[in-house]
């Protein structure tokens, strides 16, 4: 029900809102401040409801908002608006940095892929899915398959994305065999996705398929 | 995407997205990613599937001293928020114009060391007692917030250990309560004539396997279960025993998956592959 009431406001023109981020993007690679507080104002609501969900505490969690729109400041001037919407971008970041910070303050060691080119490369990599394209209805499809997902697999996944767990952490933890959590983590995220409809098409033509 | 059920590289993918790929299979999996475009169909799938669930989290409203926090990033003066009421939580298109920030930067550059010298004198005279009142109550505040969060930890520790219970026990359930439940026995084989296994099948459900007396793995070698059909065994999955030979766990199979003719588990290098290649350790036939 959250869900429907946060999103309530939908956007009236979302092709308008991702050229401009990137326009954002552009102007601050050109020392613009104005650009930057824009980008926060669109998107820094759910930056911030993604990192307070995987770091449960709201200073922390303003922490690595911060730390992202640091970094999406020094690096505009190297990123390729062409590769993916920039909320997307800024989606992993944020996932990224909670991830790191919730792993340091468990004392775990920092993932084995997190390093220049693994994680921080996920991160900057494109996303294709249009994230400025979604509207109230998708992300409560998007729901409705991650809730219908069994169990073991929904923890499987909420353990892997949200907690920053291995899969063999992950395994040892539902003490599954790493295979079969492998498996169901990639099988599990695909679904997913198939709530929506492919690409090129409308949500109206999409109705009822997935 | 008829290979993708079996080949675990399609699994490493999913770890490459979420950041979590062991760097050991890092190379192996980036040249295959080169040359495969089913791979990298496969890893674009994945990056969505991560940016949809990123989108999910429970909206939460940032509080405003963030805005102030992040735009004090440039150096620059902030401009006023943006006209939205309320804030879309998704991107949303709002009209933003160039709130005239270049030129208020021109201007507001060189009052911003005075105002900041200024201020610091204030506080340095009179503010200083309160500064220490402040101090002390933020470090009892703080001492409050530590052990909050020790019982939290605690809290979050426990359900997380009753929630992987409850999901295993809820798997294994729905599967032996299912209609269209099948038994396989499966019986030692050569290398191993002790053991034995019992697995539950069912179409919309799943696989149970339970096994017992299995020998101890050689050095980077897995168990692998195989469900064999009229066509080529299809990997069920990975599993290793435990110190007394034992395993017990639960298996996803895809809906799609031919009536299985029976089950058999061999030794394979760790990580599984497409097809059997090791000693067949057990095999039983469906009833």
């Amino acid at each position: 029900m959250w869900l429907l009431l946060a999103l309530a406001v939908e956007a009236d023109d979302p092709r308008r809102s991702r050229d401009a981020d990137a326009e954002a993007m552009r102007r601050m690679a050109a020392g613009d401040g104005g650009a930057l507080a824009e980008l926060y104002d669109r998107h820094g609501r759910v930056l911030f409801s993604l990192a307070v969900r995987i770091l449960r505490d709201h200073g922390d969690a303003e922490e690595a908002v911060q730390d992202v729109f640091a970094q999406a400041w020094r690096q505009a001037a190297r990123y390729d608006t062409t590769r993916g919407a920039v909320v997307a971008w800024l989606l992993m970041m944020v996932r990224s940095r909670s991830i790191d910070r919730l792993r340091a303050r468990r004392g775990q060691p920092p993932l084995q892929g997190d390093h220049p080119t693994a994680l921080r490369d996920a991160a900057d990599a494109s996303t294709p899915v249009d994230l400025a394209f979604l509207t109230t209805d998708q992300i409560a499809r998007v729901r409705a398959a991650l809730e219908d997902l069994p169990e073991v697999q929904r923890a499987a996944i909420d353990l892997a994305f949200h907690e920053g767990l291995t899969h063999a952490e992950v395994a040892e933890r539902l003490q599954q065999p790493l295979g079969t959590i492998k498996t169901r983590i990639r099988l599990g995220l695909l679904r997913l996705r198939a709530a929506l409809p492919a690409h090129g098409e409308t949500h109206e033509k999409g109705e009822g398929d997935a | 995407m008829t290979t993708s059920g079996t080949d675990p590289r399609y699994d490493a993918l999913a770890e490459l997205a979420l950041g979590t790929l062991p760097e050991t299979e890092r190379a192996a999996l980036e040249a295959w990613l080169a040359t495969d475009p089913a791979a990298q169909a496969q890893l674009r799938a994945l990056r969505e599937s991560l940016g949809l669930l990123a989108v999910t989290a429970p909206a939460v409203d940032p509080p405003d001293h963030l805005r102030a926090r992040v735009l004090a990033i440039t150096g620059q003066a902030p401009p006023a928020p943006a006209l939205v009421t309320p804030p879309p939580t998704l991107p949303g298109a709002t009209d933003h114009t160039d709130h005239g920030t270049r030129h208020r930067r021109a201007t507001a550059g060189g009052l911003v060391p005075w105002l900041a010298a200024a201020a610091a004198t204030l506080v340095a005279l009179g503010l200083g007692w309160q500064s220490r009142q402040l101090q002390s109550e933020v470090d009892r505040l703080q001492a409050d917030l530590r052990a909050t969060e020790a019982r939290l930890a605690t809290t979050e520790a426990e359900v997380r250990s009753n929630r992987t219970r409850l999901a295993r026990v809820q798997a294994e359930s729905a599967i032996l309560a299912a209609a269209d439940l099948r038994r396989v026995d499966l019986a030692g084989q050569k290398g191993a004539p002790r053991a034995s296994g019992r697995a539950f099948w069912s179409r919309a459900q799943g696989l149970v396997f339970t096994a017992a007396r299995l020998p101890d793995l050689p050095q980077g070698r897995t168990y692998q279960l195989w469900v064999l059909t009229a066509g080529a065994p299809v990997s069920a999955g990975l599993f290793r025993p435990d110190a007394s030979g034992g395993s017990s766990a639960v298996f996803d199979t895809p809906v799609s998956l031919p009536t299985p003719a029976g089950l058999a588990v061999s030794i394979e290098p760790e990580g599984g592959v497409p097809a059997p290649t090791g000693d067949i350790v057990l095999v039983g036939k469906a009833e």
